[in-house]
């Protein structure tokens, strides 16, 4: 039984919304209502939604790209947003991130070589003669090659770029990283490149990952666990095989219906919901699904759905289970 | 059998750029019947996206340019229209939604104005006509409150609906076509599954044809009748839907439906097509397929291989397969 | 672990190591016609106005005698109303319209890089006031200060010879709000990349992120604002000089040459006194147009080389 690596406590992250003359705050957007989840080192925890559920926030948060509105994240046991600046400093190489667009998130000014081998000497982790051993290593391992060591981002396609962007991470020798929607604007034959790749790396290294997607289809293939995100909450939790055999939550029911599957004979009872997705700065009293699911009732109206473990590690929040 | 409503024959648009000829599109021929939906399947750089705009004359000329072939639209050849004939076929015969519900709409006028101008333009309608079948088309595209969407602006309304608007103004002169570009792909999954309900039931309505380009399998299972398959510019395999899934021919087919993790059916490892896409720029008379084939033989490298057909209506462009098949 | 294939080699020549967007621009900037033009023209007015003078062979002193006299082969402008050559005192004027321009560009540029990277990297309060404070003044009327400094100088009775100074400062610190503006906003929409998130995941300190990162990517928005700020700095101390307030005689310069067209005698009988400056400062504002124009779209990576 391998221990917690990562462990998340009631995390909050309110956006202000600010309005009038003076700039004052005026709302908030609950991009994150409270997340609670934990992730064992070797793993890969798999955080799914649509736009607006904070899924990508509660990325951010965890490796303190933003600083939380309340909660607990522990890495090793170590409260991340306790941290001073420099003791944060330190422990960044531990905890690192893939980007989702694989043209922004490269400077497109830096040669690649110094892009994946500046943290490393930065943090004085080798000296200036091993550095380009380093890097040449590290791109190898993500299928590139050395002499691209000296090339700029835009010569690269999206699927190289990303590749770039995981040995960026990699050579740090993390234990574990946030991947924020690391394929999504892949075309099909580089993402299943890339997903192998990651997942080849995970064996290899022992790494852990926070997965976060909104293809299911991939999210089944890759994780260990799976939590399926509403409107700044989760709303089910649960092992990859019980979640996607058996979903309890009528929001994972109308997600896993709505995935097209490429079989025109397949015949599916198709679960659409109806309206739009909620602003997150105005969600629905009560469980915040109520406006749009299919049994909502009274009680679903009022009151907010406890999180709760219904036998075998799976969670949920709903009034129905 | 329905007739065709659409025939793409020899179609090359080419780009020159400072770097060479980019063939967009490289000699790609295949029809679209009335009341059918046809799907263009392929990944980024494959040509899908500028046949349609080349169908819709919409090219920007320089850089691209139609430098060969025909399309046929209704009997007619769209290549040599006069520019104002064309405008009266725009937004009028043939209708386009396209990718981004974001920057579609004219962010400085409201959803009623977009709306009612191809009507009033096209259909020649009065003002209060125009509006009455406005209202009318926001309710047919299963939006609440048609009166007040009229008088909104676009950034008031989520990206679900701004792509029904879309839809709602391209249908507006009950086209004979649709084109539609990738119109879910920026969507979350389950506004996606709402747009492609509303799109299959207004096909049935309005028996118009419609032209889906996508990249994802899934949507072409959903909603094609018939599917096209393209790479770097060119038709690789055409086939009925049920018969393209059943025994897809081309490798690279083979290649892309064994590439997508399907949910329910779990793998160790997914497959993968080696390497990528190739540079578009000044290609020669070869299969643009073959350095990341696994079947590739000598004449791969040597020759391109041509479209030929099989009893089925199945046609694959690849030399597996040639010699058993007709032209 | 499948091996890849090497990158998409779209360029032809390439040379070993990549091509930086620095090599992408120059090479866009070249291309363009304009720029060349630019280029020439600017070249031939500083060799004009810093090099002429030595080639020259009259003195800029006055001498009554030969005044107002029309174009000659002895002086191929003619003489001003002191009898000054007006070729030599065209050129004698660029070095000030030139210098000037330059620097108070110089000056602005320091001034708005520095308030706009400030406002635009920390944000808070910080950013409020600076962006306040260059509200009010970009709210300010530009030229009824400067005639109201102008004049002050005069009161003051600072010497000619000094006045050049007060008047690039002056131009300097009213005209940064532009510049800080750009900076500032470029600032903002860079932060928010993923490359500068990523600064922040991989680590790296502060001045890494600034000097590496940002920089690098600001730079070419201040280069063409700079360009073009000489423009409009030589164009507004034309007008000041014109109205004589900005440098008064005998500094010369070519605002003050050309409010010879004031006098209705010098306007109808005399335009060897009015026509060449105007033209030389229609030249160079021009020209540093064309090189500002094709700077910017040089440096625009949407445009195809």
């Amino acid at each position: 039984m391998s221990e917690p690596l990562i462990e998340v406590k009631n995390l909050k992250k309110y956006f202000p919304i600010r309005g009038g003359v003076l700039q004052r705050t005026i709302g908030y957007v609950k991009a994150v209502d409270g997340v609670s989840f934990t992730i064992n080192k070797g793993e890969t925890l798999s955080l799914v939604g649509e736009s607006g559920c904070g899924k990508s926030t509660v990325g951010r948060t965890i490796i303190r790209l933003y600083d939380k509105t309340d909660g607990d994240v522990l890495f090793k046991g170590i409260p991340i947003h306790s941290l001073k600046k420099s003791e944060l400093r330190k422990l960044r190489p531990k905890m690192q991130m893939v980007f989702q667009d694989p043209f922004s998130s490269l400077n497109p000014r830096l040669r690649i070589g110094d892009a994946v081998g500046e943290a490393l000497l930065d943090h004085g982790l080798v000296s200036k003669n091993e550095l380009r051993d380093r890097v040449i290593e590290a791109l190898e391992m993500c299928g590139l090659a050395s002499y691209h060591i000296d090339r700029y981002p835009h010569e690269f396609s999206g699927g190289q770029r990303q590749r770039i962007g995981i040995a960026r991470a990699l050579i740090l020798d993390p234990e574990f990283i946030v991947l924020d929607e690391p394929v999504s604007s892949l075309d099909v034959s580089i993402q299943a490149q890339i997903i192998n790749l990651l997942m080849d790396l995970q064996q290899q290294k022992g790494l852990t990952y926070l997965f976060i997607s909104h293809d299911l289809s991939v999210v089944e293939h890759i994780s260990t666990r799976v939590a399926v995100m509403y409107l700044g909450n989760i709303v089910e939790m649960a092992s990859r095989d019980e979640l996607f055999d058996h979903p309890l939550h009528p929001y994972t029911q109308a997600l896993l219906s709505a995935v097209p599957i490429p079989d025109p004979d397949l015949k599916r009872e198709r679960i659409i919901l109806e309206g739009d997705i909620p602003s997150p700065a105005n969600p629905p009293k009560g469980c915040k699904f109520h406006t749009r699911c299919p049994f909502a009732k009274d009680i679903c109206k009022e009151q907010v759905p406890e999180f709760r473990d219904v036998g075998g590690g799976h969670y949920v929040a709903c009034h129905l289970v | 059998m329905a007739r065709n409503i659409v025939e793409f024959r020899n179609l090359k648009t080419y780009f020159y750029t400072e770097e060479g000829v980019v063939k967009a599109v490289n000699d790609v021929s295949f029809s679209i019947r009335e009341g059918e939906t046809v799907c263009v399947v392929g990944e980024s750089g494959c040509g899908k996206s500028v046949t349609a705009l080349s169908l819709m004359r919409l090219i920007q000329s320089p850089p691209g340019k139609i430098v060969g072939g025909e399309i046929i639209f209704d009997g007619r050849d769209i290549l040599k229209l006069s520019d104002a004939e064309m405008r009266r076929i725009r937004g009028n015969e043939i209708g386009m939604i396209f990718q981004e519900p974001m920057t579609s709409l004219n962010p400085v006028l409201t959803i009623g104005d977009q709306l009612m101008e191809p009507l009033m333009l096209h259909k020649h309608m009065t003002k209060k006509e125009a509006w009455n079948k406005a209202i009318e088309l926001i309710k047919q595209v299963g939006i609440p409150r048609a009166e007040q969407i009229m008088t909104s602006y676009p950034h008031e309304l989520s990206g679900g609906m701004r792509q029904r608007i879309m839809i709602a103004m391209a249908i507006s002169c009950d086209p004979k076509l649709l084109i539609a570009d990738e119109p879910t792909t920026a969507l979350d999954v389950t506004i996606q599954a709402q747009i492609l309900d509303l799109l299959r039931r207004l096909k049935e309505e309005k028996k118009m044809a419609l032209m889906l380009i996508t990249h994802d399998l899934g949507i072409v299972a959903e909603m094609a009748d018939y599917v096209v398959v393209m790479y770097a510019g060119k038709v690789i395999e055409e086939a009925p839907v049920r018969e393209l899934f059943k025994n897809p021919k081309h490798p690279y087919t083979r290649g892309l439906l064994k590439a997508k993790p399907v949910i329910g059916r779990r793998q160790e490892r997914l497959y993968t097509i080696p390497g990528q896409v190739p540079n578009p720029i000044d290609l020669g008379d070869f299969c643009y397929f073959s350095d990341r084939c696994e079947y590739t033989m000598d004449v791969c490298r040597k020759k391109m291989p041509p479209l030929v057909a099989d009893e089925n209506g199945h046609k694959v462009a690849c030399w597996l397969y040639e010699g058993e098949w007709k032209k | 672990m499948e091996r890849l294939t090497p990158t998409l080699d779209y360029r032809k020549n390439r040379k070993k190591g990549g091509t930086s967007l620095w090599q992408d621009a120059f090479r866009r900037f070249i291309k363009n016609k304009y720029a060349i033009l630019g280029l020439v023209i600017l070249t031939f007015m500083f060799l004009f106005a810093f090099v002429g003078p030595y080639f020259s062979p009259h003195q800029d002193v006055p001498d009554v005698t030969k005044a107002n006299q029309p174009p000659s082969n002895e002086h191929w402008l003619g003489t001003d109303n002191l009898g000054r050559d007006v070729l030599l005192r065209l050129m004698l004027a660029g070095r000030i319209s030139l210098t000037i321009g330059i620097v108070a560009t110089l000056i602005l540029l320091l001034i708005g890089v520095t308030l706009g990277s400030i406002a635009g990297y920390y944000g808070g309060w910080l950013d409020v006031i600076i962006m306040r404070i260059a509200d009010i003044i970009y709210a300010m009327p530009g030229l009824p200060i400067l005639i109201v400094m102008g004049a002050i100088m005069s009161d003051l009775k600072i010497p000619p010879a000094h006045r050049i100074y007060y008047v690039m400062f002056i131009l300097g610190i009213i005209s940064w709000v532009g510049v800080a503006r750009l900076v500032r906003s470029q600032i903002l929409s860079l932060k928010e990349q993923e490359f500068m998130l990523a600064t922040e995941v991989l680590g790296l300190r502060d001045s890494k992120k600034i000097i590496k990162h940002l920089f690098p990517n600001v730079l070419p928005t201040v280069i063409v604002a700079g360009t073009l700020g000489v423009a409009s700095s030589i164009i507004s101390e034309s007008a000041l000089s014109f109205l004589g307030l900005g440098v008064v005689p005998p500094t010369p310069s070519w605002g003050y040459m050309l409010s010879a067209a004031n006098n209705m005698i010098d306007f109808a009988k005399r335009p060897w006194l009015w026509i060449p400056p105007g033209v030389a400062i229609m030249l160079t504002v021009l020209a540093i147009n064309f090189v500002g124009d094709a700077l910017r779209d040089a440096f625009d990576p949407r445009q195809k080389i």
